[in-house]
């Protein structure tokens, strides 16, 4: 197998080892091959060129899963281009999920575009290149790569919220989300730099290896010579020196917010209400699922390797971001009338419970002489088993807030959902299957993954920050069950027929309900899935 | 006292100091008769005719755009053609830049057919 390759062998220009790099380049060339289709044709109707790139997601898709056996030895991977690249499971598995989330996007919005008026060729080459950034980035192994790879994801996303043109709402969401976002991105990339001036290199695991111990003593041995003790207890002054580099806290802090504006994290979550509510629904989707999930590992990846011995820094601040975020998001849903709104303060309240697991990849333990942090494999894990799990159960409710636009009504506010028990019974009842699961109750999903991350949290003495999301997912409840209860128990204010949608819109619907249970009653496979792709992220320390 | 860098922090505060100098001794020292012509925002001597915050058509953008990217393209093909050796790259650095100026077509020929290089439209 060529894929199982370490550092150093595929750095040369010449070498032309390209299989690691396969999605990525299948990707490319359908994003190219469509484009220019799309810009010589005549036709106005893209319906072909959704089926195009619906093809393209897939055929990326084969060629990820057609990897997996390449990295499955564990910790080896496909490393390129100097660490730039890098291919292993956690890769492969977020990989995985974001080119679901998008055929299923691209799947369920041909119709919605073209009920709205805006039906361009540039919408489904922008989800292709939005996803090929968010391949790159979760296959950064430095913080360059991942940067560019952030970018490309991130500007793709700022013109499909605004690709309703002549929609104020969403022309204003769209100019939000670009100054936000680039401001942020300005952020991360400053603090990317002061890790360069400290470190002298931007790789991740470089970044790992200058906290090692076991490096730095054999770097003060020298070549070929045992380490003795007084060079150890040197090696120790060296690292404490290191760990206490004022440098990093603004580090810290400056990847914070940068990443914190990504996942939309309290206090930088002030953009994701408006630019959920502003763009197209399938892209709302998109984003709270896609994009969220791969900034979400591109965080944890930062963190389990490059940082994770700085892990005593972050952790407290993080969670106590962390609470912020959730308490934030779900007191904010109570209050609103739209829901598409309210889910996107649910989303943010999400984000919260998942830095839950973020905080909780390490535990530190102090013996009265020295710190120590070991690692929790379940941390990592329950990020990653949210994240999957979230994909499905969130895409859901935003494909039935399509589903419910006429020509009068725009689906998305709760006057929408009032009745819709009796207007569309199958509808109301799998909408109430996603509010259960968002809650977090069985048989969903949400459930087993919600369970999970608390375990985690509990596991690396973050008790308080358990109780915390406990009575948050109590207030969550409120919300959530307020829309079953108006759906049911309130008389219809509509009286518009609700619009067949097209097969395809439904067969997304069935697939995000069937994994929502699917994960609900048989985690096993997502658990083991979730495990096995940390093999490597446990190599580098 | 002998940091490397101490010698740039002296260059600084003595700049300050005598920016911060020189501006109130002048203001000290010099006439003060002021008229509304003196007291107009100075741009090189021409006459003020329009708001600074008038709108500029979208075209300079989109111009500008391109440029940016097509000199950007041009940027990364320096380094290759100096770099450029039958040994090293041969025929894969070959084939290698002539993807990349593909890629970079694409957009030209985006940019072609969606008329952004018409001026009058």
């Amino acid at each position: 197998m060529v894929g199982t390759k370490m550092i150093e062998t595929l750095h040369t220009f010449t070498s032309g080892d390209f299989t690691g790099l396969m999605p990525e380049i299948i990707l490319c060339a359908f994003v190219l091959l469509i484009s220019i289709y799309d810009f010589m044709s005549k036709n106005k109707d893209k319906e072909i060129v959704s089926y195009l790139t619906q093809i393209g997601l897939l055929a990326t898709l084969i060629s990820v899963l057609s990897l997996i056996g390449d990295t499955a030895a564990g910790d080896k991977a496909y490393v390129a281009y100097n660490g730039m690249f890098v291919l292993d499971n956690f890769a492969i598995f977020l990989k995985a999920v974001v080119l679901m989330v998008a055929v299923m996007t691209v799947a369920i919005s041909h119709k919605y575009n073209k009920e709205a008026g805006y039906e361009s060729g540039e919408y489904y080459t922008l989800i292709m290149f939005a996803v090929l950034g968010m391949m790159i980035m979760v296959s950064g192994g430095d913080l360059i790569s991942i940067f560019v790879g952030l970018e490309l994801m991130a500007i793709p996303c700022y013109f499909l919220t605004g690709v309703f043109k002549k929609d104020s709402r969403s022309i204003e969401a769209a100019l939000k989300y670009f100054l936000m976002g680039a401001f942020s991105s300005a952020v991360l990339a400053y603090g990317i730099s002061f890790v360069y001036g400290v470190i002298g290199s931007t790789n991740l695991e470089a970044i790992a290896s200058f906290f090692d111990l076991a490096v730095i003593a054999k770097a003060k041995a020298g070549v070929g010579m045992a380490v003795t003790p007084e060079i150890m207890s040197a090696a120790s002054a060296e690292l404490a020196t290191r760990l206490s580099n004022p440098i990093f806290y603004l580090v810290l802090v400056l990847f914070a917010a940068g990443f914190g504006f990504k996942i939309a994290a309290a206090p930088f979550h002030m953009w994701c209400p408006d630019v959920y509510e502003g763009a197209p629904t399938p892209i709302t989707g998109f984003m709270s699922t896609a994009v969220k999930a791969a900034s979400f590992a591109i965080f944890l990846r930062v963190y389990a390797t490059g940082l994770f011995a700085l892990h005593v820094n972050w952790a407290f601040t993080l969670g106590i971001l962390s609470a912020l975020t959730m308490t934030v998001g779900n007191f904010l849903a109570v209050t609103q009338k739209s829901v598409k709104r309210m889910l996107a303060y649910s989303s943010i309240a999400h984000a919260g419970y998942i830095m839950m697991g973020l905080v909780s990849i390490g535990i530190v333990t102090f013996d009265g002489v020295t710190l120590s942090i070991n690692r929790i494999d379940d941390g990592m894990a329950s990020v990653l088993f949210y994240l999957v799990t979230y994909a499905f159960m969130n895409l859901g409710p935003f494909i039935i807030i399509m589903m419910l636009r006429t020509k009068r009504n725009s689906g998305e506010m709760m006057a929408d959902f009032h009745g819709l028990g009796k207007r569309a019974p199958i509808l109301a009842a799998l909408m109430l299957l996603f509010m259960f699961g968002l809650t977090g109750l069985p048989p969903t999903g949400g459930f087993i993954a919600k369970y999970y991350l608390f375990y985690a949290a509990v596991k690396a003495n973050f008790t308080w920050l358990t109780i915390v999301a406990c009575v948050n997912t109590a207030v969550s409840a409120f919300y959530y069950f307020r829309l079953g209860m108006v759906m049911y128990m309130y008389e219809p204010k509509i009286d518009e027929e609700i619009n067949a949608s097209p097969k395809a819109v439904h067969a997304v619907l069935y697939i995000c309900v069937l994994v929502t249970l699917w994960i609900g009653i048989f985690p096993d496979k997502f658990f083991e899935a979730a495990k096995h792709s940390l093999m490597r992220l446990k190599y580098l320390l | 006292m002998d940091h490397p860098y101490l010698p740039i922090l002296i260059l600084m505060f003595f700049a300050f100091i005598f920016t911060v100098v020189t501006i109130i001794m002048s203001d000290l020292a010099r006439p003060s008769k002021p008229n509304a012509e003196k007291n107009s925002t100075y741009e090189c001597g021409a006459p003020i005719f329009t708001d600074a915050r008038g709108m500029v058509s979208v075209k300079y953008y989109i111009i500008a755009m391109l440029f940016l990217l097509f000199d950007v393209e041009a940027a990364f093909l320096y380094p290759w053609a100096i770099n450029y050796d039958k040994e090293t790259l041969g025929l894969f650095g070959f084939v290698e830049i002539v993807i990349f100026i593909a890629i970079l077509l694409v957009g030209y020929f985006y940019a072609w057919r969606k008329e952004a290089f018409e001026w009058e439209s």
